[in-house]
């Protein structure tokens, strides 16, 4: 399953998806589609795999995910 | 043209630094962090990439490294950040204006005081100058790593050891260090590290960054649009965002990281020792001339940046670098900015001259500039 992992900035974005990669994620970053009320303008991550793992990954860089969307 | 005056910027700079910045104005010329099209986000990409570079060359995290115009605007987002009122800070006898200026323009406010702890070529006895110093309210310590007018170079590890030891922060001002000696933040217990990106680090003027270790808290002095969280009126509390209102210098930031990448190639240790092989030529030949004043020792490694400061008879520093320069010799004459160093030298009246090479220069160069020094004396 893909999913759209909000992370705020696009620096974040770009720690994310270089931490995702070297654990041998595909991954990739966009500005927010839609963004959410309060959300501002931001980017996200855009990956495919197992959430549990990947959101594990994130956190061990000390990123702070905004949001999780299944796509 | 004999170009000794890297202190204040070096020149020339690498090919790769200044390929890469016309290919940055023809490539890379978006917003970075604003745009959600391709362009933007290769941009971004680059950024990003020199982030990673410049944190893993001092040991920061890539996105805790802010760009800043210059080494001055990171210092004073730095210092004017950090200090709240009532706040005590220390700073070295040797300090350029970019920190003193700052930290008398919050004192002339009565905001903050501060004291000024003796550079001494005994490492024990600076240190010990800055240790008496510390008071029950002192926040924060700043400190250049080396001299821009004479070269010496604090024992900063030692001064950000007693910082942490006293719960105090410790900001150093890596202007002439950064590219030319070993920096690692944790090795050196340095919570702020600031330096510009013109100088050692061989990139375009205009660049520079501050970076700051995990959890550390600072005030901003510039708010405004960061491409992120756009609907709050607060300022991102994340970095880099939090310190990079506007739009980037992307084409120097690009740029900068191909001069790390030049540093990295040659090596760190290989360019110091080549300067400081070139400072030390010219310090022996100006040493055996009867008319020349010198303020320092014989450079010593990890002691000196390849930075020389001197005197011809009792002219003035400005008529010994204008006779240097219509000789086709560039260097710089004068205060460099920083009276407080001077008034330590004793050269608050003259001012002095200053050389200093870097990887680019040659012994045939610096035989050249003793030789038409000898010439006029």
């Amino acid at each position: 399953m893909a999913f759209d992992i909000k992370v705020g900035s696009i620096t974040k974005a770009q720690k994310v998806k270089k931490a995702l990669q070297s654990n041998g994620y595909k991954a990739n970053f966009h500005r927010i589609e839609n963004p959410q009320p309060g959300d501002g303008c931001g980017y996200a991550v855009i990956v495919r795999g197992d959430k549990e793992e990947i959101l594990e990954i994130i956190n061990s860089i000390g990123v702070k995910v905004l949001g999780v969307v299944a796509i | 043209m004999i170009y000794l005056d890297n202190g204040a910027t070096t020149y020339p700079k690498p090919k790769l630094v200044v390929d890469k910045a016309l290919l940055s104005l023809k490539k890379y010329s978006f917003n970075s962090g604003r745009g959600g099209y391709k362009e933007s986000l290769a941009a971004a990409e680059q950024i990003f990439n020199v982030r990673t570079k410049i944190g893993n060359m001092f040991s920061f995290e890539p996105e805790n490294v802010s760009f800043t115009s210059n080494c001055t605007s990171a210092l004073n987002m730095a210092i004017k950040g950090s200090v709240k009122q009532g706040d005590h800070v220390i700073i070295s006898s040797l300090e350029h204006n970019s920190v003193r200026r700052c930290v008398d323009a919050l004192a002339s406010e009565n905001y903050i005081t501060y004291d000024i702890a003796k550079y001494s070529f005994d490492d024990d006895e600076t240190l010990e100058n800055f240790r008496k110093l510390i008071k029950p309210n002192t926040s924060l310590i700043v400190c250049m790593h080396a001299s821009n007018v004479f070269g010496v170079v604090f024992p900063i590890e030692r001064i950000g050891k007693l910082a942490k030891e006293n719960g105090i922060r410790f900001i150093v001002d890596a202007a002439q260090s950064a590219g030319v000696l070993p920096i690692n933040s944790k090795k050196q217990n340095i919570d702020i590290l600031c330096a510009p990106g013109h100088k050692g680090l061989y990139g375009p003027m205009g660049t520079g960054f501050m970076a700051v270790g995990d959890n550390i808290k600072l005030k901003t002095i510039i708010e405004g649009g960061t491409g992120s969280s756009s609907l709050s009126l607060k300022q991102p509390d994340f970095t880099p965002d939090r310190f990079e209102s506007g739009t980037l210098n992307n084409v120097g930031i690009i740029a900068l990281g191909s001069g790390v990448d030049f540093i990295n190639k040659k090596g760190i240790e290989n360019i110091y020792n080549h300067e400081l092989k070139l400072a030390n030529y010219i310090y022996d030949e100006l040493s055996k001339m009867d008319d020349i004043t010198l303020y320092t020792p014989k450079l010593v490694r990890n002691k000196n940046c390849p930075i020389i400061s001197f005197n011809v008879k009792n002219y003035s520093s400005e008529k010994v670098a204008l006779y240097l320069a219509k000789n086709d010799v560039a260097v710089r004459a004068g205060y460099h900015c920083s009276p407080l160093a001077h008034k330590h030298f004793g050269t608050l009246e003259s001012g002095t001259v200053r050389i200093c090479p870097s990887v680019f220069n040659d012994f045939r160069e610096c035989k050249e500039f003793i030789n038409i020094l000898k010439k006029w004396l």
